[in-house]
C-alpha cells in the first residue's frame, strides 16, 4: 500500500462514526437532549439532516420548550417518518397545549412507546382519550415524587376512555388513582384487549379493594399496596409471571396456570387463593418472618406443591425450624421439586453465619422429591461477597482521593513558586521605603509619629503571629489528609483480610499498587510541607527583619 | 461465580490480524450474531471476524466474559443488586477508553449484534459530546474535514434551526 493511499485509509477510518449506519448515529442522540442533537446540524454533511429523521422524541424537560419552538421543531423534522418512542416529563396544566401538541404529533406519526412522567404538585385530570392510538404497544405513566411527603403529593385521575387496542405494556408508577379508577381498574384495562404486561408501583388507591381482572394479561408487577386496601385480588386465567413486593396486605389470587411467583415481604404472609398447577419457579423473600404466624408460612408452601425450582430465604427455615411440630402433621408438598435455593437476606455481624436447618425441615421440604439439588449460600459467602464489593469501592474511592491530592500538590507547588518571586519583590520594596521613611518621620510632629510607630510594630508582630497561624493550620491538614489516606488504607487492609483467600489474591496486585502510590502521594505531602515551611520562613524573615526596622527607629 | 469449566464448549474467534482468541461458549453467546450462527451450526471451529482488530476484539471478549458471568436478572433479588452495582461499576471502568476505540468497539459490537454494548458505547459518546461546541464536537469525534460543510451551508443550517442555537 503506498503512503498516498495509506493516508487516505487513514482518514476515512479515523472517522469512524460517519461512517455507521443512521440508527446508530440516532442511538448515540437519543442520549443527547433535543436541543444538543438538533445542533449536530451544522457538523458535517452526513449530520446535516440526521436529527430530523431521529424515532425517538425526548422532552425531559418541558421549562426549555415554548409552544413556538415546539412547532418550529416539528415543521423541521422528516415528517414521512414514524416516531417509535417519546420520552416526556411535564408539569401540570400550563403545559396541558403542549403535552396535546407532543402527543397528537406522536400518535399521528405511529408511536409505539410513551414514557410519560409528571412533575406536578397538585391534583390534575388526565384524559385517556388523549392517547388513544392503533399504534401504541408501550405506556409507561409516572409521577415524579421524589422529595415530596405522603400529603405533598398530586395525584392524577384518570378520566374518560381511551381506545389501545394494540397496548401490550403498561406502567404505573406513583400514580394516585382516583376513587373512580379504583372502582373500575379492571374496566379500564379490560379496554387493553391486548395487555399483556402490567405494573403498578408505589400506586395509591381509595377504598378497602382493589381488584384487577383481565384475561390476557400474562406478566404482573405489584410493587407495595398502601394500608388502607385491606384485600387486593388479582382474576387472570392467563397470568404467567406474578412478583409482589411489600407483600403486607391481603393477596387473593386466581392465575391457575401461573409459572412464576416472586413474594417478598417484611413480616406478613397473606397469600391466598385458587391452586397453581404449573408453577415453576418461585422466589420467596420474609426478611423477619413472623413468629406469631409459622402456620401462614407452611400453608403457603402447601400451596406451591407444583414448583420445580424453589429459593427460600434462609430467615425462613430458621423460623420453620423452631416450629417443626407444625410440619409433623404435613406430607412434604413438593413432588417436582429440581431444585432447591437457600440464601440469607440479612447478614448483620450478630447473626450466626452457620445455621442448622432441624432434620423435619428439611425432610418437610425434600422428601417428596429426594433428587432434587440443594444449593444453600451461607451468610459467610454473602458477607464475602458484600465485602469484595466494598474492598473494590473503597480501592476506588482512595484512588481518586490519591488522584485529587496530586493535582493539590501541583497547585500549591506552582503558587509557591509564583509567591517566592513575590516575596524578592517585597523585599525590594523594603529596603527602598526604609530610607525615606525617617525623612518623613520628621515631618510629622514627634507624638504622631511615636503612634504611628507602635501602630507598625503591633502590626508587624500580628503578621508574624498570622505566619505561625498558618503555619500550624497547614500542618494539621496535612496531617489529617495524611491519616485520611492512612485510614483509608487500613479500612481495605481489613476488607481484604475478611476476604476468602481466592478473592483475595485477586485484589492483591490492584491493592499492592495502591500502597505503593499511597506511599508516594505522602512523600509527596510532606515534601510540599517542606516547601511551604520554607515559604513560611522567608516570610516570617521578611516579617522579622521589617519588626526590627520598626523597633530601630525612635521618633 | 464463574459457570465456565473444562468441559464446557469452547469457541474460536480470529482476529483481521490474524490473532485467535479462545472463549467459553457461553461468553460468544453474548453476540447475538454469533448465537444465530451456532444455532443455524454454522460456526465452524474458527470464526473469522475479518473487520475487528486484535486490540478491539479483546476489549469485547473482556465485556463480554463478564456479563456472561454476571447472574441474570431472574436470580434471587438479593444478589442481584449487588452484581447489578458490580456491573455498572465494571461498565463505566470499561467505558474509560479513547475516542477512537470507543468507535471501534461500537462498530464491532453493531456487526456483532451485542445489544447492551451498543447501548453503553451510544451513551458514552453521547456524554461526551453533551453541552459542547460544534466545534468541539467535530474535535472529539474526529469529524471528516473532507465532509465538513461551506460557510455559507453551515449557515444555513444554524439559520433553519437558529431557535435551537439561541
Amino acid at each position: 500500500m503506498d503512503s498516498e493511499n495509506d493516508k487516505k485509509r487513514m482518514n476515512v477510518e479515523s472517522d469512524r462514526l460517519s461512517s455507521l449506519p443512521d440508527d446508530l448515529i440516532h442511538k448515540i442522540l437519543s442520549f443527547v437532549d433535543t436541543i444538543d442533537a438538533i445542533k449536530t446540524s451544522c457538523l458535517s454533511s452526513r449530520w446535516r439532516f440526521i436529527w430530523t429523521t431521529m424515532p425517538c422524541l425526548n422532552f425531559p424537560n418541558d421549562d426549555f420548550f415554548t409552544l413556538l419552538k415546539l412547532s418550529k421543531y416539528f415543521s423541521g423534522r422528516d415528517n414521512q417518518r414514524e416516531v417509535s418512542s417519546v420520552n416526556l416529563s411535564f408539569r401540570g396544566k400550563s403545559t396541558k397545549v403542549f403535552v396535546k401538541r407532543i402527543l397528537k404529533y406522536a400518535i399521528s406519526h405511529n408511536v409505539r412507546q410513551l414514557n410519560l412522567r409528571c412533575l406536578i404538585e397538585s391534583a390534575i385530570e388526565f384524559p385517556l382519550s388523549l392517547i388513544s392510538s392503533q399504534s401504541l404497544k408501550h405506556l409507561s405513566l409516572k409521577m415524579d415524587n421524589s422529595n415530596r411527603t405522603f400529603n405533598q403529593r398530586g395525584s392524577i385521575a384518570l378520566t374518560s376512555m381511551w381506545e389501545v387496542p394494540a397496548l401490550t405494556t403498561l406502567h404505573l408508577d406513583g400514580i394516585k388513582l382516583s376513587r373512580y379508577n379504583t372502582d373500575n381498574f379492571s374496566g379500564l384495562i379490560s379496554k387493553c384487549v391486548n395487555l399483556k404486561n402490567l405494573s403498578l408501583r408505589y400506586c395509591l388507591m381509595r377504598g378497602s379493594n382493589f381488584n384487577i381482572c383481565h384475561s390476557q394479561l400474562s406478566n404482573l408487577t405489584i410493587v407495595y399496596v398502601p394500608p388502607n386496601v385491606g384485600i387486593f385480588s388479582v382474576v387472570a386465567p392467563q397470568l404467567k409471571n406474578l412478583s409482589i413486593r411489600h407483600l403486607h396486605r391481603e393477596f387473593l389470587i386466581s392465575a391457575p396456570d401461573l409459572a412464576y411467583l416472586l413474594l417478598d415481604g417484611r413480616d406478613h404472609v397473606n397469600f391466598s387463593g385458587d391452586d397453581f398447577n404449573s408453577l415453576e419457579k418461585v422466589d420467596i423473600c420474609i426478611t423477619y418472618p413472623s413468629k406469631k404466624e409459622p402456620h401462614k408460612l407452611v400453608g403457603l408452601l402447601q400451596r406451591l406443591h407444583s414448583v420445580k425450582s424453589l429459593t427460600l430465604n434462609l430467615e425462613i427455615l430458621e423460623l420453620l425450624s423452631s416450629c417443626v411440630e407444625l410440619m409433623s402433621h404435613q406430607h412434604s408438598p413438593f413432588a417436582n421439586l429440581k431444585t432447591l435455593k437457600i440464601y440469607p437476606k440479612r447478614i448483620q455481624f450478630w447473626l450466626k453465619e452457620k445455621v442448622d436447618i432441624s432434620a423435619e425441615v428439611k425432610n418437610y421440604l425434600l422428601d417428596s422429591s429426594p433428587s432434587a439439588t440443594v444449593k444453600m449460600v451461607s451468610r459467610e459467602e454473602i458477607k464475602a461477597q458484600t465485602n469484595a464489593i466494598a474492598a473494590k469501592n473503597c480501592m476506588a474511592e482512595l484512588r481518586l482521593l490519591l488522584e485529587q491530592e496530586k493535582a493539590d500538590i501541583e497547585t500549591i507547588k506552582d503558587r509557591i513558586e509564583q509567591e517566592n518571586a513575590d516575596i524578592e519583590t517585597i523585599k525590594g520594596h523594603i529596603e527602598q521605603e526604609n530610607a525615606p521613611e525617617s525623612h518623613n518621620a520628621k515631618m510629622h510632629d514627634q507624638q504622631n509619629a511615636h503612634a504611628e510607630n507602635q501602630v507598625k510594630i503591633k502590626g508587624n508582630i500580628s503578621h508574624i503571629n498570622s505566619y505561625w497561624d498558618r503555619w500550624k493550620e497547614q500542618i494539621k491538614q496535612r496531617k489529617k489528609k495524611i491519616n485520611d489516606i492512612i485510614s483509608k488504607l487500613q479500612e481495605i487492609k481489613k476488607l481484604l483480610t475478611d476476604l476468602p483467600a481466592l478473592t483475595r489474591a485477586e485484589m492483591q496486585p490492584s491493592f499492592t499498587n495502591l500502597c505503593a502510590e499511597a506511599a508516594i502521594v505522602m512523600s509527596k505531602i510532606t515534601y510540599c510541607m517542606k516547601a511551604q515551611f520554607d515559604e513560611n520562613q522567608s516570610c516570617l524573615n521578611v516579617g522579622f527583619h521589617e519588626l526590627a526596622t520598626t523597633l530601630q527607629s525612635f521618633p | 461465580m464463574s459457570t465456565s469449566s473444562s468441559s464446557s464448549k469452547k469457541i474460536v474467534l480470529k482476529s483481521a490480524d490474524n490473532e485467535t482468541f479462545e472463549i467459553d461458549e457461553i461468553v460468544a453467546l453474548e453476540s447475538q450474531a454469533i448465537k444465530n450462527m451456532i444455532e443455524d451450526e454454522c460456526a465452524d471451529n474458527v470464526i473469522p471476524l475479518g473487520n475487528i482488530d486484535s486490540k478491539t476484539l479483546s476489549k469485547i471478549i473482556e465485556y463480554c466474559k463478564k456479563h456472561a458471568e454476571s447472574p441474570k436478572k431472574d436470580d434471587n433479588a438479593d444478589i442481584d443488586e449487588k452484581a447489578v452495582e458490580d456491573l455498572k461499576s465494571f461498565d463505566a471502568e470499561f467505558a474509560k477508553v479513547d475516542m477512537p476505540l470507543i468507535q471501534d468497539i461500537l462498530m464491532a459490537a453493531n456487526f456483532l449484534n451485542i445489544d447492551n454494548l451498543i447501548g453503553l458505547m451510544c451513551r458514552t459518546i453521547a456524554d461526551r459530546i453533551k453541552g459542547k461546541t460544534p466545534e468541539e464536537i467535530r474535535k472529539i469525534l474526529n469529524i471528516n474535514k473532507n465532509d465538513l460543510l461551506s460557510p455559507e451551508q453551515e449557515a444555513k443550517a444554524r439559520e433553519e434551526n437558529s431557535w435551537a442555537f439561541d
